[in-house]
């Protein structure tokens, strides 16, 4: 999941106007920003599910430090903490739910890959519900939450507008790029046209 | 990437530090939401947290 990330956060800002933007779409997809070096180092991986061949949820992700619940919890407060002297303890608390709703969203796409603790110490069972297993709920989901993001976000932002006297304009942009970006960026992942 | 194991030409493995296409569409994804998107967002007249400053 990539597209439903982004539309989650566009939803968060509506409700949560003080923090900006930006920060809540770095937030929503912190973990796996910091999957992205280790990944390349080779400390976390994936393999295609049994009997698939990679693509679209199709593949098993040993992320066991950045996607396990407790490594999760512990990058998600980081990078709220990181935040609350620029933008008070508020906006720092709201950024690292949001960087912990990414764990949330992915527990219910996800195999059972996620660890309870960082490196899979214990082996206690994995966590994940699997709608990846049924890609086309998968892909309805992330679509419906990046439609309502870019629609609830749209609202909150003309309403600011019209009550700035401002013109409604960059709105209606701001609103129509998470649209046709988090639905583009869904297309690109189920498709797989880049690779 | 999913390539041919050398010693086992039937069975797949993953070469892990590959790229993968999911990997460029969520490159593409963070630069157009953190900087576009968020870009265009920062010229709204939203509250500002506490009075500071962004």
């Amino acid at each position: 999941m990539i597209a439903g990330h982004f539309g989650f956060a566009a939803a968060v800002k509506a409700a949560e106007q003080e923090t900006p933007l930006w920060a809540l779409m770095l937030a929503t997809v912190w973990l796996d920003i910091v999957f992205v070096p280790l990944f390349l180092m080779g400390i976390e991986t994936l393999e295609p599910a049994a009997g698939l061949a990679g693509g679209y949820g199709a593949s098993i992700i040993h992320a066991d430090y950045t996607h396990s619940l407790v490594g999760a919890v512990a990058l998600s407060a980081a990078f709220g903490a990181a935040f609350v002297f620029q933008w008070g303890l508020r906006s720092g608390v709201v950024l690292g739910l949001v960087s912990f709703s990414h764990w949330a969203l992915d527990l219910i796409v996800h195999r059972a890959d996620m660890p309870l603790l960082p490196g899979d110490v214990g082996h206690f069972p994995r966590l994940g519900f699997g709608l990846w297993q049924v890609p086309q709920a998968s892909i309805v989901i992330e679509a419906l939450l990046v439609v309502a993001g870019a629609w609830l976000y749209g609202r909150a932002a003309r309403s600011v507008s019209k009550a700035a006297g401002r013109r409604m304009t960059r709105a209606d942009v701001a609103s129509v790029l998470i649209l046709i970006g988090g639905l583009g960026v869904l297309v690109l992942d189920v498709s797989g046209i880049l690779g | 990437m999913v390539v041919l194991d050398d010693d086992k030409r039937n069975h797949l493995v993953v070469n892990s530090t590959a790229w993968r296409p999911s990997e460029m569409q969520f490159i593409l994804g963070v630069i157009f939401f953190v900087l576009v998107v968020g870009l265009v967002d920062a010229g709204l007249p939203w509250p500002v947290p506490n009075g500071r400053s962004r």
